[in-house]
């Protein structure tokens, strides 16, 4: 199915790697926050954008995330991942920011990179044209049941995770799960 | 045997689902078709890629954010003091804080020692530290300025307050103002005073 069904949680070595460098940087070092960013910004980056569709909300959105986690790192207590803790601060800025202002309409990036690889131009342009129904589709989704398909499909969290990070039950997450999908079907009707 | 819930379909997606209650799905068209439907829909939505910035934008990415953090920290540290440069408020804040230190000094010069009994002793002579003569007294033994807490917010304050704001709000000394407030002093503040004064006179380099 391409899902992790049970997530395995954070291991003994990402947890004691995430501790190390988030007390690296609250005893100071500059550098640390840097790699922090750089391991976790593709990630935060592609929640935000199928959040809210375009390349210039979804860069305001991680930035804004990045700048949240910096301030509240006293706040990370190790009980989840650094990256389950930074996707529950993006989710937030997104839920936050979606509930102010009418989403923009996704534009064609210019910064957006071509797939070079060896197919039919009119394949790759049916999978282009479906992929953006499917973004677009996301879009349409009640909030938290965005949230959930987001965090479930694309970065393949666990429900537990994600029952924590939307202040649900595991049961609730996975209905939520389900109604996004099923609503989603009836979008891309 | 009951329908699969919502829940339970998407432990049959991620195939958590235990068996017997899979087993439904066999005699079960409505479920199936439930099922079927989820597990389609969730295939369409994992192929929907997203595009991929350039290279050049995740360097700028951090980069802002590193600015972005600088700038947060830098108004945070400064915060406490963002109130000075509203030049209104400053003047009234210090001139404020300058009335209660002299207040709290002159309280401080005659404040009587007050006994077990709760009525407060007069000075006696003994209580008076004579000057040596010809020792290096500072105009301070005995306040310690520096000390006082009071006195370090208030220079901190006076330091960012410009003359000339000073000046045009009436909180620089006038020509009369010492002998306005020698005025008010009492007969024991007075000699206090002379004493002070005298002491600083003699100081060598003074």
């Amino acid at each position: 199915m391409g899902l992790d069904a049970k997530g395995d949680g954070i291991s003994s070595s990402t947890a004691a790697d995430d501790r190390a460098i988030v007390d690296a940087c609250l005893a100071g070092d500059s550098t640390a926050f840097d790699v922090i960013v750089e391991r976790h910004r593709r990630q935060v980056y592609q929640l935000c954008f199928r959040y809210v569709g375009n390349h210039e909300d979804a860069s305001d959105l991680a930035q804004d995330a990045f700048v949240r986690a910096f301030k509240g790192l006293k706040g990370f207590k190790g009980q989840s991942s650094l990256s389950t803790w930074l996707y529950r601060i993006a989710v937030n800025v997104c839920l936050n920011r979606v509930a102010l202002k009418t989403p923009r309409a996704e534009a064609l990036d210019p910064a957006e990179r071509i797939d070079t690889r060896a197919e039919r131009p009119d394949v790759t342009l049916l999978r282009a044209e479906r992929a953006g129904e499917v973004r677009a589709a996301i879009r349409d989704l009640p909030p938290k049941q965005r949230a959930t398909l987001i965090l479930r499909v694309y970065h393949e969290l666990p429900h537990e995770e994600i029952a924590a990070i939307l202040g649900s039950s595991v049961g609730a997450a996975k209905a939520n799960f389900f109604h996004a999908l099923a609503n989603l079907k009836k979008l891309l009707r | 045997m009951t329908h699969l819930t919502d829940v339970e379909i998407v432990d049959f997606l991620e195939d958590t689902l235990p068996p017997p209650r899979a087993a439904h799905l066999e005699n079960c068209e409505s479920c199936r078709r439930r099922t079927s439907d989820a597990r389609d829909t969730l295939t369409r939505a994992i192929e929907a890629d997203i595009p991929e910035p350039s290279p050049l934008f995740w360097d700028r990415f951090s980069e802002q954010v590193r600015d972005e953090i600088g700038e947060t920290t830098a108004s945070a540290s400064a915060g406490w003091r963002q109130w000075l440069d509203h030049a209104g408020l400053r003047w009234a804040v210090s001139g404020a804080i300058i009335v209660a230190l002299i207040a709290g000094a002159a309280w401080r010069v005659t404040a009587p020692t007050v006994q077990h009994t709760g009525v407060p002793a007069q000075p006696s002579a003994r209580d008076v530290k004579p000057v040596p003569s010809g020792a290096d007294v500072s105009i301070d033994d005995g306040l310690n300025a520096d000390a006082d807490p009071a006195w370090a917010v208030v220079r901190t304050l006076a330091d960012e307050v410009p003359w000339s704001d000073s000046v045009e709000v009436g909180l620089a000394a006038r020509p009369d103002a010492a002998e306005r407030v020698a005025d008010t002093l009492t007969s024991d503040e007075r000699s206090e005073l002379l004493r002070l004064l005298r002491a600083e006179i003699k100081r060598p380099g003074a």
